[in-house]
């Protein structure tokens, strides 16, 4: 029994240990500081995305900043609100993008959840030596149907039906021979 | 040496797809290609020099090999299908082709840019890569299809492609991938640089991965014997399974200290003493705190947390929350008072009284706002005490329990998904036992308050895992032994005080009731049911809104499910010709939907639970502040939201009631309709599939965040 939840504990955290990904989708200069930004899925969606920043100063790695996200609304609101609604920021809200949350440890990251498709401003707020704001233009398209991203759980229902139909096949043949 | 093998294969996956590897792979293609390699070159030879086959199905649950892979993995087609795959003419091809179409730039920049992709890509190489490496490492139960001189060329041919595309990524004098060139630059490596290194990787470890297995097996053909097969598997087998059959079935009681603990009298009294003082803070807050659910413990308590926390219980333990009842704790107090001493009511003694109360829960907690208002919260723990101390104040035994309370009937139906079980651990030793203690309880603890007698009781049904039984039992006989989960509702017999499944029709309609509860319950908190019922009362006006909402809820609670079965069942008889009656068919089918209804409750009661976990906080501290125990203000800000794994954890935890609830159905319809199996089960199993389609749907809409000042 502790052998097969230790088992079920390994598998969920194997599944969970994902990877980051993601690509540079913006690159901007503020202070001396060079900010990029990494985003996923790309192109953005309305719902949730994985939005990360990369921060250099003279080609090394700033670690010891305080970084935050914003998100403000550009264009008029779109009647398509994400499925992931509580998820969601409501605009201007800033949300802090920690070193931790990423796999890769030189990314000040968070997930936030784009409310609705339009353009969007990223406002990144880095606190250092000074406190000084970086602006992304972004642009974030329909959300996806939630069955886009789960389609392969949904799946395992008739996949599942499918293996047992062929199973009892095999043995009905087999009690038949 | 095959153990260290396999566990180093698993440690090079590991370091391939959760290290700094993977995190950096989107910005260096060295580290991606070292992440590449790792896939394709180190861990799937590993892996397969472990013999895995044998130890991986020795480690499954045994009924999961012999009855689940087991068909397949003796299949004649399957067996062949697996040889042409592991063929070197398909292995080979299958990998080269993998190793090539993954590095054209649309399709890596497609990897890049996509997790889904991203892990596509990773499987397709270790897949291809396990397919390739087969024929060569030849793990058992493997058969060489060539000589095993021939695996000398099937390595070099491999070798002259990685070659190839190596020989590219280093002299080739533009960035293939553009993502690369974004990317920061550590180490202060430029693009190029980058990829040439990669392909230098690619080129000259990955070289020495296919030359080494190639000079090795040149070799050993060139000494004599050196192409014997190990022949020393049968040896292992055998005693891999002599040692899986004497392990005996999992006893929590018998966990050092732990079971002690459980099974001492104290720890129950300790359980329910801290609910009972919860619940006396709830019920205080609820009448004289605010009346905003979010900011009240009442608000919060018993709708996010409590009922979060005891389904996680019931799925993965089994019914604990009867154990540490507040409920049944006051009225063991008020027995010092009312000696029980009437029997309940012959005619009453069944689920009917129960299901009535069970609907007017569902209905009032919906239409009355028993969530939204503290005061009608604090108001039902008030009235659900009085209830429980005045039944079991009047009529003996569990009275309550077992005929009224509502909360203590979902732990019931509930609980036969779990995986625990308060049994007897020797039926032999029972055969002897004359005084049957753990019934009629003795001098020093009471008996069974629920009547059920421990040789004749199966499944959880009715049991509230008071322990009497397990303290009672002179033989110490009784623990809390792990069960495979829905064993009980195929069981076909009498069981101890619940009789026959197929002649209980107030059983089934409880499973029922509950079951479309519990895809009503969700539906009412997703965004276009609130809407429709915003509209209702739009364009009716309050009170006949109210009255339509009402008849609209008596539909998908009473009426729906009634429809439902009745008509499958009818149909099912019909098709399959059946000579038994109606009802018990309805009523032993009616029971299997148990499980996807109680899926369908833990994937809306975790939501509220992980979404809405530190709304607890700020509440409890303004608690705290009110009786001068804290002074600084609560912070209400405190962030809510939704985990991105958290829809489809949801989704999985419904898969799996959907796909045991099809199972079960199917094994009844096995063993009651015979040759008509498949039509007999049709129906059923429609009925299943469309409540699980409606469990989706709901599940991909924005629900309210009841309990949170985000609602
Ligand atoms: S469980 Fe214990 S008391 Fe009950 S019948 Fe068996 S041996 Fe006797
Ligand atoms: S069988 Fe009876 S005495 Fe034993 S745990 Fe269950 S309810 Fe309590």
């Amino acid at each position: 029994m502790m052998a097969r939840l230790f088992m079920l504990v390994w598998i969920a955290g194997v599944c969970v240990a994902g990877a980051d990904g993601g690509r540079v989708i913006g690159v901007s200069e503020i202070d001396g500081i060079r900010v990029l930004l990494f985003g996923q899925p790309d192109p953005l969606r309305a719902g949730l995305a994985d939005l990360g920043v990369y921060l250099e100063k003279n080609g090394t790695s700033c670690l010891d900043a305080s970084v935050g996200f914003r998100l403000i609304k550009l264009s008029a609101p779109s009647p398509d609100p994400s499925w992931a609604g509580p998820g969601c920021l409501a605009p201007g809200v800033s949300v802090p993008a920690i070193l931790g949350h990423a796999g890769n440890k030189l990314v000040y990251s968070a997930v936030l959840g784009i409310p609705e498709s339009g353009i969007w401003e990223l406002a990144v707020d880095i606190n250092r030596d000074r406190f000084s704001t970086a602006l992304f233009e972004l642009k974030a398209t329909a959300p996806a149907h939630p069955l886009a991203t789960w389609w392969p759980l949904v799946l395992m229902v008739p996949a599942g039906v499918t293996l047992f139909a062929w199973r009892s096949r095999i043995l009905s043949r087999r009690q038949r021979q | 040496m095959r153990l260290v093998s396999f566990l180093c294969g698993l440690a090079a996956l590991l370091v391939a797809v959760a290290s700094p590897l993977d995190a950096f792979a989107s910005w260096l293609l060295s580290m991606h290609m070292v992440q590449h390699l790792i896939l394709t070159m180190v861990a799937p030879p590993l892996l397969l020099l472990g013999y895995p086959l044998l130890p991986v199905l020795s480690g499954l649950p045994r009924s999961l090999v012999s009855r689940g892979l087991g068909p397949f993995l003796t299949d004649p087609l399957v067996k062949k299908i697996g040889g042409l795959l592991v063929h070197p003419l398909v292995a080979g091809p299958l990998f080269m082709l993998s190793n090539v179409l993954w590095h054209i730039p649309y399709c890596y920049e497609l990897a890049l840019g996509s997790e889904g992709w991203h892990r596509a890509e990773h499987a397709c190489f270790l897949g291809t890569a396990i397919l390739f490496w087969w024929p060569v490492v030849q793990p058992w139960p493997a058969r060489p299809v060539w000589p095993r001189w021939a695996m000398v060329p099937y390595l070099l041919v491999v070798d002259v492609q990685n070659t190839i595309l190596s020989g590219f990524f280093t002299f080739y004098d533009r960035v293939l991938y553009p993502t690369y060139e974004a990317a920061p630059r550590l180490m202060g490596w430029s693009a190029i640089y980058d990829q040439a290194a990669a392909g230098a990787i690619m080129w000259v470890p990955g070289s020495i991965v296919y030359l080494l297995p190639a000079a090795v097996i040149t070799v050993k053909a060139l000494t004599s014997g050196g192409l014997a097969r190990p022949h020393r598997q049968v040896a292992t087998q055998k005693k891999l399974v002599s040692h899986s059959q004497v392990s005996s079935s999992f006893d929590l009681l018998k966990v050092p200290f732990l079971g002690l603990i459980i099974r001492a009298g104290w720890f129950r009294r300790l359980l329910q003493c801290v609910m009972f003082l919860l619940a006396m803070g709830v019920v205080a807050d609820g009448f004289f705190g605010p009346q905003v659910s979010g900011m009240n413990l009442a608000g919060v308590l018993p709708w996010t947390h409590w009922r979060g926390c005891t389904v996680v219980v019931l799925l993965v333990a089994g019914n604990f929350f009867c154990m540490a009842c507040p409920f049944t704790f006051a009225r063991d107090l008020g027995r010092r008072i009312f000696p029980a001493t009437r029997r309940w009511p012959t005619a009453l003694r069944s689920k009917w009284g129960a299901v009535g109360l069970l609907v007017c829960f569902f209905w009032a907690y919906e239409f009355w706002g028993l969530w939204a208002t503290p005061w009608w919260t604090a108001a039902s723990i008030v009235f659900y005490f009085a209830a429980a101390i005045l039944v079991d104040g009047m009529f003996r035994g569990a009275t309550f329990c077992k005929y009224v309370c509502p909360i203590g009937q979902f732990h019931f139906v509930s609980s036969l998904a779990s995986p625990l079980e308060v049994r007897v651990r020797e039926p032999s030793v029972c055969a002897e036992c004359r005084t049957h203690d753990c019934l009629n309880g003795n001098d020093r603890d009471r008996g069974c308050e629920l009547s059920l007698f421990q040789p004749a009781k199966s499944g959880n049904m009715d049991c509230t895992f008071c322990l009497d039984c397990v303290r009672a039992c002179p033989a110490d006989n009784v623990g809390i032994l792990a069960t495979p989960p829905g064993r009980d509702l195929l069981y076909e017999g009498k069981r101890s005080m619940v009789g026959d499944f197929s002649n209980r029709p107030d059983l089934a309609f409880l499973v029922l009731a509950l079951t479309f509860a519990a895809f009503a319950n969700a539906a009412g908190m997703v965004a276009p049911m609130v809407a429709q019922i915003g509209g209702l009362r739009e364009s009716f006006g309050v009170f006949w809104g109210e009255i339509s909402e009402t008849l609209y809820f008596l539909g998908v609670v009473v009426a729906a499910p009634l429809v439902a079965v009745f008509g499958c069942g009818a149909i099912a008889r019909w098709v399959s010709g059946h000579k038994e009656t109606l009802r018990p068919i309805v009523c032993r089918n009616a029971m299997m939907f148990a499980p996807i209804g109680f899926s369908m409750w833990v994937a809306h009661f975790t939501y509220h639970l992980v979404t809405g976990f530190t709304s607890a906080w700020p509440v409890l501290h303004r608690f705290a502040a009110d009786f001068g125990m804290a002074s600084a203000t609560p912070n209400w800000g405190i962030e809510t939201s939704m985990p991105e794994w958290l829809p489809g954890m949801q989704i999985l935890l419904l898969n799996a009631g959907c796909l045991f609830t099809l199972w079960l159905l199917w094994n009844s319809a096995q063993r009651n309709a015979g040759r008509w199996t498949f039509w007999s089960f049709l129906p059923w199993g429609g009925l299943a599939g469309a409540l699980y389609a409606i469990g989706v749907w709901i599940l991909f809409q924005p629900m309210e965040m009841r309990g949170t000042l985000m609602q």
